[in-house]
């Protein structure tokens, strides 16, 4: 997979998934100690890091880290192995979707 | 320092190279000098040409990935510089039973070819394993790609072109006569800019970094990056007899020259042998074990055991020599 640190990590995101539910604002004195470390979401799960002021840090597996702002958001791929970091003062939330065609949103 | 100032730069700095090969070529009286000056105009001018290409590009878009591409190559080069200095040891240890194996002819005497020999494995096999090393851990020490998309492979060119001068010119009789540092002065101004580029890419990186801590890898490997500078340059200064020949004369004289030559010659061994591979085994070794290192305050005291202790103990180097008590 071939994304550019330029771009917003979006263009990966599937168009088809639905959103259906979405963390608290975190700040950079009240991210929980879990999204600090290497954590996951189910398989089937995807997130949005939507900043909305500030630069937090994006951290995968085996990649460098991605800076994520307000006009760059980024994407959680299934399952996989991720955490956060604050670049000075944050403001932050993640949405979560699925893919509602397999019925795991009834 | 932007893009643009960072191109500008490397320009001027290839540029410089190249005027040094061009001048070499054009006034050298001997073949081997000549044959230098060519090789480090072709590299530089190539250098130059690779680099003007990209001035008008726009803004490369940077992948997500870590920059390992140079990295590959200076493995090869490690392995190609291996195979070269293992094969002329060999060769040389049958001369040390055998002394009529060097066959009687200058280019091919012990004196001439041990040098090779020295060189290809400490700075070709081990500085190409080194630099490699050293980059492929601080990108993932520090969560950060490389800093520059150029400059990785101007370290690397430069530093094998500077092991090509070295190696090319012994066979000729071109040496200062030191010990792990015989190339003369023009391989040795060759090195000193891919070095510069080398500790302004490494903290550069590292400066970039999304870890907050520095993983005592990188001290090790900066250890070896900033006092291989420092020797390197303390050791040569020496001043060319002429453009027209290879020839130079150090600065300092007897008992001072033999003095800095061998705090160069054991730091060498200390920094580039030990420090720098030191680095490289902080990484690899947990990562192959998977599991941290054992104590890491103890690492820590290490480090800063060989910078303080191991940097001053070179003089012992001459003990039984005709150095004054």
């Amino acid at each position: 997979m071939q994304t550019s640190l330029k771009a917003d990590l979006m263009t990966d995101f599937p168009q088809t998934l639905t959103k259906y539910s979405e963390s608290p604002e975190f700040t950079q004195d009240t991210i929980p100690e879990a999204l600090r470390r290497d954590h996951n979401t189910k398989a089937g799960v995807w997130g949005k890091i939507i900043v909305a002021e500030g630069e937090l840090l994006y951290m995968r597996e085996d990649l460098p880290a991605l800076v994520v702002t307000a006009t760059k958001p980024a994407t959680i791929y299934p399952a996989e192995p991720h955490s956060v970091a604050p670049r000075g003062n944050v403001r932050f939330k993640v949405e979560f979707y699925r893919d509602d065609a397999d019925g795991s949103l009834q | 320092m932007t893009r643009i100032v960072e191109q500008y730069f490397l320009l001027a700095a290839t540029f410089i190279i190249l005027a040094l090969g061009v001048s070499i070529l054009g006034f050298g009286r001997e073949g081997a000098y000549i044959f230098h000056g060519w090789l480090i105009a072709l590299a530089a001018g190539w250098a130059l040409m690779w680099q003007l290409n990209k001035v008008t590009d726009p803004e490369p878009e940077i992948p997500l990935e870590y920059k390992d591409d140079v990295i590959k190559w200076g493995v090869l080069a490690c392995f190609a510089w291996g195979v070269i200095g293992f094969t002329v040891g060999d060769i040389l240890a049958w001369q040390l039973a055998i002394p009529s194996l060097n066959g009687d002819m200058s280019w091919s005497n012990f004196g001439r070819i041990r040098p090779i020999h020295t060189t290809a494995v400490i700075f070709g096999f081990g500085g190409n394993a080194l630099i490699a090393t050293s980059f492929y851990v601080v990108q993932r020490t520090s969560r950060a790609r490389l800093a520059s998309e150029t400059l990785p492979w101007l370290v690397f060119g430069g530093y094998n072109l500077f092991v090509l001068l070295a190696v090319t010119g012994y066979p000729f009789g071109i040496t200062q006569s030191k010990e792990y540092a015989e190339p003369e002065w023009y391989a040795d101004l060759v090195l000193l800019f891919a070095w510069v580029a080398y500790l302004y890419l490494y903290l550069k990186t590292l400066a970039r970094r999304a870890e907050p801590h520095i993983y005592v890898a990188n001290w090790y490997y900066l250890g070896f990056i900033v006092v291989i500078a420092m020797l390197h340059v303390v050791n040569n200064l020496a001043v060319p007899v002429s453009i027209d020949v290879p020839k130079s004369y150090p600065l300092f004289a007897g008992v001072q020259d033999a003095m800095t030559q061998w705090w160069y010659g054991h730091n060498a061994v200390g920094f580039l042998l030990t420090a720098g591979f030191l680095g490289m085994m902080y990484y690899f070794l947990p990562k192959a074990a998977g599991r941290p290192i054992y104590s890491y305050r103890m690492s820590i005291l290490g480090f800063w055991g060989i910078t303080f202790l191991y940097l001053w103990a070179g003089s012992h180097h001459l003990h039984y020599t005709a150095l004054p008590d």
